[in-house]
């Protein structure tokens, strides 16, 4: 063949195979004709959006939790017909390799084993406790807990579920995970039980994150407790029990007769794992998941799914830039200027229309003010109430030095962080200044974060459950893990006295003490500008629009209660 | 012949320990403290320093390797830094499923790639040999990562015959291994069909031809075995390649395999499952190219003859 | 088919045009060769490289690459039929049965991964309708005619050394007793020892036998040696052909003589050998009038204005020069 019929053979083939992939993606619009790959009686799912009594789920999930506020009972039913649907398909995006909740470090696994499981209580979004396994908690004594517990629940081998078995479980979480800080502040030696169903814990020290650490602390058979098998069998007292778990593949779960609560609505659900976040939006597509968490450039593609709608939930985690001032680097120690320069360059609104796809909330405060514990004088403040600001940066810019210096920027690489790097390298070239992009991966990150002088700033992830473990968590991070050196810790306006406020914030009892250090430490975060909070992080969830979801809890989905509708 | 086999296998024992030994150099030198990793940022330098210590991280690298190894050789990898889970046991749970998708991608590259490159071979200058080797061309080129989630697109999404992901179905393998197989198969298509090409133009063809032999048991018995031999040793390079490539289509399709194992390990620099997996991998590895070398001996008759007749040639024949 | 006698021609080639065809030029190869082998005959086709012996052989098989190459003229007679006629299966019959070839290259020239024996028991049964081991055995008598100890039946080529593969190359070819051998350059790549050995056997074989024999070689030592007639190619027409005696004592063709004259001798007390001055004229671009006249040192210009004819200088001796018919 001469040359140029070749040239043109492979433009025909190239141009086929983009044709190929294009058709594929613009088909998708036919798929209300197509009959999905579910075998059972959900062909006609793509008619009934509109009977769908849950049509108010789309918006904010506060809104449905508040609606459908169950107190002491679980797996409650709201009205609609159970349907002869009797299994649940549920995406997993990660797959720790364990059972044992100790070692657990995925939220989706956990959420699974809570199903197996029981808890003492939850904490709904109001901050109130939900019973479970405990009725009752006496917290007159901050340092001695009084939890009394039901008396009708059984584990799968039959054993009953005593005061002695609850302890135990508090016990196996301090030992195994030989750290001592989680639960530090258990004074195991003088806890005790009272009887069959009265347990006494004792403090060392009072931890405001107690109550929350033990509503997510599973319970175990202390009979039939095996170190080593806990990682791949499980022995709950749920409403649901194990029936496959194949590690990064797949985990089955089967309603299971004798649970105590209010039996689940659907017989079996299997979690499927998928890393790839293509792969859900293709498995939601082709209907052979039911629920699945959605990453934000797809929601909208997502939500033109027939067989799919979406439900925002609520996190408390942030996106968050942090400057580095430790003594080491320089650039932004003792330059309140500087670190106003690049606070005033960057446009949080921009960060979350590109990075999140529009999809979060813009920060209000240096933690999260989805927080429960947030009240209205903490937000809003300083830098949180008039931010972009292109020609002041560029003064402040100019006042503190910064025009002829490059600003080192680090991520730990995951994506939205990399977007969000790449968007602050824009907004102070444009007002003149070098950043230099440097994304690692985790762990590289958390080598690289703790090095004083390797960088200038970071984009960071926060979480917590209450403000005082937000604040914290910030002393946490500055003092760069070695609160012993004081040299070793980064230095603004105000820093002793943060430190002096967050050396203790975590046991104090009274409340009008917490909400004064609260004012007090935030005040001192925002007027040093030590760190900020570009957006507040949302989550998606997409779900069959047969499914009737009435509650969230810790923004995941409620399995127990969930049901089809026919 | 078996004592060039047990050379070969001695040879295994300085070839994996030097493989295991820089493995744990260049983990070792990489940033990233699994200590650290594990206690997570809130944590204060004393704890991590704890759980370093525990985790035996502060030894010198030599007493870390030689332990290491030791515990290899009695089958004891230890445990995983962040779930404790035994390594050996769990490799061994995992590995059946990349040895699945590596051999059978392998095998279906064979089986398509080897027939492809000859029907090309023997078609040459028609539009049939042009088509063939750019098909191959493309498929070599593109990424399998991609080329994955367009066939996930066409085969799952537009036309519902095969899930998405996952392997609790036997249909749910399909995508995986074609993901794999197709890139291989190309890449065997161009070897065959080059192999296929020269050896038609050899004098012993032309030699069949004044013999009076025909076209087609030339083409299919001479010059085919000819041009097949040494694919064998191109397979079993590509079948150790396989191993690892399995990895993209494990990520992809939810494949329980060693390659996901691997790549958690790595993330979180979970030194003992990187370790393990590997030595494991290199075992694997070193024993299928001494299987084909073997199975390459007693194939190819110039070879065979010098080891299994034993006869040398005579001197001063003529 | 009908019976030959003794003197009849069983090859007879005329007037054969042949050219390969690429996309660049067009070759011409072979340009009007006539030539005739009597039955038991050897004739030495000699010829420097790329004079187009090869193809003329090749022609003769029909073994040539039909893309490239392409008749263009003339006929090739055997025993009497248009070999240009016949259709594909019945050259397979004739290939190897009635014509066999014997290649430079003998390193090359069998198949590596098939036995040897094999390979010869394959060209016999190949032409006769026997059974297996009939075949094998008289392939076994083969190698013994050639003098391999039949134990090595089963061996590979690559076991043997270069003279005794060219020696199963021989017994391939004189497997199924062919009337006609080409025989192209056979002892090139040998030993000048192994050459003599081979060359005997070759001659003494054909003795017994009966077969008509074309050697292309280069090598005048070895047409001196085995050959009746000689032919001398080049670029593709026959300059002179003749006995062996007219060729070697008489030589009239002036590149003829050139060979000769640049042989190197022994009593020779010259320094320098006397090669023919110039190089093969290009056979895309043939020179007019006569191909040699520009290495030729008595060259005149008719010589470049038209192509000599062919003159018979003695009986049986023909050559293609201006300059012959004005010797005689």
């Amino acid at each position: 063949m001469k040359k140029g019929k070749k040239l043109i053979a492979l433009l025909v083939v190239m141009l086929m195979c983009v044709a190929l992939f294009a058709s594929c993606k613009g088909g998708n619009d036919n798929n209300n004709n197509n009959t999905n790959t579910n075998t059972d009686s959900n062909t006609n799912s793509n008619s009934n959006t509109d009977s769908n009594s849950n049509s108010n789920s789309n918006t904010d999930s506060n809104s449905n939790s508040n609606a459908n506020n169950q107190t002491s009972t679980d797996g409650g039913q709201a009205s609609g017909i159970v349907s002869a649907r009797d299994n649940l398909t549920v995406v997993v995006t990660m797959d720790g390799g364990t059972l044992d909740p100790v070692y657990l470090y995925t939220n989706d696994i956990q959420n699974a084993l809570g199903l197996i499981y029981d808890t003492l209580w939850v904490i709904d979004e109001n901050d109130n406790i939900d019973w479970r396994v405990a009725t009752a908690l006496d917290r007159s004594d901050p340092l001695k807990w009084i939890i009394t517990i039901r008396d009708d629940v059984y584990f799968e081998n039959g054993n009953k579920l005593t005061a002695s078995d609850v302890l135990f479980s508090l016990t196996l979480v301090e030992n195994r995970r030989g750290e001592p800080a989680l639960f530090g502040n258990v004074d195991f030696d003088n806890s005790r039980v009272i009887d069959d169903t009265t347990i006494e814990v004792c403090f060392s020290i009072y931890n405001i994150n107690i109550v929350y650490y033990f509503a997510t602390t599973f319970l175990f058979d202390e009979e039939s407790f095996d170190y080593e098998k806990v990682a791949y069998e499980t022995m709950g007292s749920g409403p649901y029990t194990l029936q496959d778990y194949v590690v990064n593949s797949h985990m089955i779960l089967k309603k299971r007769d004798g649970y105590w609560g209010t039996p689940a609505l659907i017989d079996t659900i299997t979690f499927r794992v998928m890393v790839e976040e293509a792969q859900r939006v293709n498995a939601l597509q082709t209907g052979e998941v039911d629920i699945s968490s959605v990453p934000f450039q797809d929601i909208e593609f997502v939500k033109t799914l027939p067989n799919c709608e979406v439900l925002m939930t609520s996190t408390t985690m942030t996106t968050s830039l942090w400057f580095n001032t430790h003594p080491d680097r320089g650039l932004f120690t003792n330059n309140l200027d500087a670190r106003l320069a690049v606070a005033h360059a960057i446009d949080p609104q921009a960060v979350l229309n590109v990075a999140f796809s529009g999809y979060g909330n813009l920060g209000r405060a240096p933690y999260s003010s989805a927080i429960t514990d947030v009240f209205p004088a903490l937000l809003d403040l300083g830098i949180y109430d008039h931010g972009y600001d292109p020609e002041l940066a560029r003064s402040y810019a100019e006042k503190a030095g910064l025009m002829d210096k490059t600003l080192v920027l680090i991520n730990n690489g995951s994506p939205s962080n990399v977007t969000t790097c790449e968007l602050i390298h824009g907004f102070m070239k444009d007002i003149g200044v070098t950043v230099e992009i440097r994304s690692y991966d985790m762990g590289s990150w958390l080598a690289v974060v703790f090095d004083g002088s390797a960088w200038d700033m970071s984009i960071d992830f926060t979480a917590g459950n209450t403000v005082a473990q937000a604040l914290q968590f910030w002393w946490a991070m500055q003092a760069g893990g070695d609160y012993a050196n004081p040299d070793s810790i980064s230095t603004y306006p105000g820093k002793d006295r943060y430190i002096e406020l967050a050396s203790d914030i975590m046991s104090v009892t009274d409340r009008a003490e917490l909400d004064s250090r609260y004012q007090e430490m935030t005040d001192i975060l925002i007027e040093s500008v030590i760190y900020m909070t570009l957006v507040e992080s949302v989550g998606a969830q997409a779900y069959n629009p047969n499914l009737v979801l009435p509650r969230l809890m810790y923004g995941a989905i409620d399995y127990k209660a969930a049901y089809w509708a026919s | 012949m078996i004592k060039y086999v047990i050379k070969r296998l001695l040879l295994f024992i300085p070839i994996l320990l030097g493989i295991s030994f820089v493995a744990l150099i260049f983990i070792d030198m990489s940033p990233g403290d699994p200590a650290r990793i594990i206690a997570g940022i809130e944590k204060q330098e004393w704890e991590v320093e704890k759980i370093r210590e525990d985790l035996g991280l502060n030894d010198p690298l030599l007493i870390r390797y030689v332990k290491f190894i030791y515990g290899a050789v009695r089958g004891d990898f230890g445990t995983t830094y962040y779930t404790k889970r035994p390594v050996g046991p769990d490799m061994m749970q995992r590995f059946p499923y990349t040895l699945l998708i590596a051999t059978a991608s392998i095998l279906l590259a064979v089986l398509i790639g080897i027939p492809l490159g000859i029907y090309a071979a023997t078609h040459q200058y028609t539009w049939k040999d042009n088509t063939a080797i750019l098909l191959s061309l493309i498929f070599v080129s593109v990424p399998a990562f991609w080329f994955a989630l367009l066939l996930v697109q066409v085969f799952s999404v537009k036309l519902g015959w095969l899930p998405v992901s996952g392997i609790q179905s036997w249909t749910g393998w399909v995508l995986p291994t074609l993901s794999l197989a197709l890139g291989y198969a190309a890449g065997l298509a161009r070897q065959a069909r080059s192999n296929m090409l020269e050896v038609i133009r050899q004098d012993f063809i032309t030699t069949a031809r004044a013999k009076g032999q025909s076209e087609v048991v030339i083409k299919y018995r001479h010059a085919l075995k000819n041009a097949c031999i040494p694919l064998i040793l191109v397979v079993g390079g590509m079948y150790g390649s396989a191993l690892g490539g399995a990895l993209i289509a494990e990520v992809i399709f939810s494949v329980p395999g060693l390659g996901q194992y691997m790549l958690a390990g790595l993330t979180g620099r979970d030194y003992p499952v990187i370790q393990a997996s590997v030595l494991f991998m290199s075992v694997i590895f070193c024993l299928v190219i001494l299987l084909i070398d073997i199975a390459f001996a007693f194939i190819d008759p110039r070879i065979r003859s010098q080891y299994v007749r034993g006869r040398k040639r005579l001197k001063g024949d003529a | 088919m009908f019976e030959l006698e003794d003197n009849d021609n069983i090859l007879e080639i005329r007037d054969l045009v042949v050219q390969y065809h690429t996309d660049e030029a067009v070759i011409h190869a072979v340009n009007g060769v006539n030539l005739t082998v009597k039955k038991g005959e050897t004739i030495g086709l000699v010829g420097e490289t790329g004079a187009g012996k090869t193809t003329i052989a090749r022609a003769i098989l029909r073994i040539l690459q039909t893309p490239p190459a392409k008749f263009c003229g003339g006929e090739i007679v055997f025993k009497g039929e248009d070999i240009m006629k016949k259709t594909e299966p019945e050259m397979r019959k004739i290939r190897g049965d009635q014509i066999a070839m014997i290649f430079q290259d003998p390193m090359t020239a069998l198949n590596p991964i098939e036995k040897v024996g094999f390979q010869i028991a394959e060209a016999i049964g190949l032409h006769n309708n026997i059974k297996k081991t009939e075949a094998e055995r008289r392939a076994c008598e083969m190698l013994e005619m050639v003098g391999i100890p039949m134990e090595r039946y089963n061996e590979y080529p690559n076991q043997f050394s270069g003279g005794m593969k060219q020696r199963v190359v021989i017994a391939m070819a004189l497997a199924c007793n062919p009337d006609l051998l080409l025989a192209d350059e056979p002892t090139t790549a040998l030993d000048v020892t192994i050459q003599a050995q081979v060359l005997e056997m070759m001659r003494a074989l054909k003795d017994t036998l009966g077969t008509s024999m074309v050697m292309i070689t280069h090598d005048l030592g070895v047409v001196a040696n085995c050959c009746n007639s000689v032919a001398v190619i080049y670029a593709g027409e026959i300059v002179e052909y003749g006995t062996a005696e007219h060729i070697f004592d008489y030589a009239k063709h002036p590149y003829t003589i050139g060979l000769f004259g640049s042989l190197p001798k022994l009593d020779s007390t010259d320094r320098r050998l006397s090669p023919i001055k110039g190089l093969m004229p290009d056979p895309t671009n043939l020179p007019e009038g006569c191909r040699f006249h520009e290495r030729c040192p008595v060259a005149t210009d008719k010589c470049s204005a038209q192509p000599p004819s062919v003159v018979e200088v003695s009986e049986g001796h023909l050559v293609k020069c201006f300059l012959a018919e004005v010797m005689e």
